[in-house]
């Protein structure tokens, strides 16, 4: 029985293993969303908490969960859980000093 | 009494109880929006990320079967001891999945990307409302050295050429004249052609490649061939060393997802054609050889910009010798003062001075010949 090799590409002894493409050198490869979002989440986290304006807490919630949406599987979700978990109690402190209701913008 | 003394004849007057004190939900209205919209944008996450991870399972079942007939390792994520094909895709994240397949005549292997538009981030849904864009299917082919021949070349649609011939090093070094129409080349007008020089575009430009890109030209972004690949242009730092960047012989192809985003699942099989085109141009570059002429004129070109890129960094070069020598005489000058014992100070520095004397009279020398020589 012939093996006809010449129909068949495929070649097991010519097998290379996959490399992640390294970002370090090429550091157009990579999305800087997430990580802008997750520093800005953290931003008005502060602002809101020091300066006690509600629409500053919402926001940084709002951040966090876009940097969430925008992440890479392989970061780590600890970094997420925080900021996240910042910006929520965030929103609760504004309101437990001050129930009041937000004042729309206009 | 006394209060009632006070209002006595004074018709009530009707007050605003404050906000916080009326125990109504409809003064929280901006907080009820607020909360909707998480509710929104928690929805469109799970809608978007389950969209793009069913387009990314549709695509690898309907061209798994050519992958698995041409190559021996299909889906591999790099940490596994074992080299064995993984038969699914890598998730980079919610909208990205990358294939790696390798174990193949003619080439090191594949990498595909599926780069699906971010369905999962509702900001991204709302700001394409307004700027429409499609999903892509990235594949890079790597070459071992007896791959391919050198040459660069790339075809696509006008606007990718043109931002292609800026943004790519080895299209800009290579490829300096202006996008030729495909119509040269029989293909529809809305490709365009960059080439190193005429004879590689009439030995890529086969039948069967033309056939490939008129009956798909609409799902062709760009098509690139080179052995000089480094991918785009980087910015150097100030300062830093300059060296040639590294090159690969890639080919590199990028293809528009019909539908404008609007896609579904089973638009995945028109893509398949597209696969087939990789894999025949795979074989073809391999048989794709430049005559004589056309190879010194390859030879010439690469010297060519060798010789610019070293001419060009030449004085950064010089700067950066300089400076290393003055670091070692500054280093040498230190350890013979940190020297301890007079004696030995002494003699290091009758020593250095002897040396210093050396290069001069060398110097001196050398200038003498040159005198001589001119004259």
């Amino acid at each position: 029985m012939t093996v006809n090799n010449m129909a068949d590409p495929r070649r097991p002894n010519k097998i290379f293993r996959y490399k992640p493409p390294n970002t370090e050198t090429n550091p157009t490869l990579e999305d800087p969303t997430p990580d802008y979002m997750n520093l800005l989440g953290m931003v008005f986290s502060m602002c809101g908490l020091m300066l006690k304006l509600k629409w500053c807490a919402w926001i940084a919630v709002y951040c966090s969960f876009i940097s969430f949406a925008n992440s890479r599987s392989s970061e780590d979700t600890k970094q997420m859980m925080s900021s996240f978990m910042l910006s929520i109690s965030a929103v609760v402190m504004s309101y437990l000093q001050n129930p009041q209701p937000m004042s729309p913008p206009w | 009494g006394r209060g009632t003394e006070i209002n006595r004849g004074k018709s009530p007057v009707i007050q605003d109880v404050p906000a916080h004190l009326q125990n109504s939900w409809e003064s929280y209205y901006m907080e009820i929006l607020m909360v909707t919209g998480l509710l929104a944008y928690i929805m469109n996450y799970i809608i978007g990320k389950n969209k793009n991870s069913r387009l990314a399972q549709a695509w690898f079942n309907s061209h798994r079967e050519l992958l698995e007939s041409n190559f021996a390792l299909v889906g591999d994520d790099g940490t596994s001891k074992e080299a064995t094909s993984t038969g699914k895709l890598n998730q980079e994240n919610e909208h990205i999945y990358n294939l790696w397949c390798s174990g193949r005549v003619c080439c090191e292997g594949m990498l595909i990307q599926l780069k699906f538009l971010k369905r999962q981030d509702l900001l991204n849904v709302l700001a394409r409302m307004m700027r429409p864009a499609c999903d892509q299917v990235q594949v890079k082919v790597t070459l071992n050295d007896e791959d391919m021949d050198t040459f660069v070349f790339a075809v696509g649609s006008r606007k990718a050429m043109a931002r292609l011939q800026k943004e790519m090093q080895d299209l800009s070094e290579f490829c300096g004249d202006k996008p030729k129409s495909g119509a040269k080349y029989g293909v529809p007008e809305s490709l365009s052609i960059l080439s190193e020089m005429g004879e590689v575009t009439d030995g890529v430009m086969d039948n069967k490649m033309v056939h490939y890109l008129t009956s798909h030209a609409d799902k062709i972004e760009s098509i690139h061939f080179s052995d000089q690949f480094s991918g785009p242009k980087v910015m150097q730092e100030e300062g830093q060393p300059l060296k040639l960047p590294e090159t690969k012989k890639t080919l590199l192809f990028t293809f528009n997802v019909p539908g404008m985003g609007n896609t579904s699942p089973k638009d995945m099989d028109s893509l398949l054609p597209l696969m087939n085109m990789v894999i025949y141009s795979i074989d073809k570059v391999k048989k794709l050889r430049l005559n004589r002429e056309g190879k010194q004129k390859a030879d010439r070109n690469r010297a060519r910009v060798e010789e610019n890129f070293l001419k060009q960094t030449h004085t950064q070069r010089q700067e950066a010798a300089q400076t290393r020598r003055e670091e070692k005489k500054r280093a040498e000058k230190e350890r013979i003062m940190n020297e301890e014992d007079p004696d030995r100070q002494r003699r290091l520095e009758e020593a250095a001075q002897r040396r210093e004397q050396k290069k001069l009279e060398k110097k001196q020398m050398k200038m003498k010949q040159i005198k001589v020589k001119a004259m």
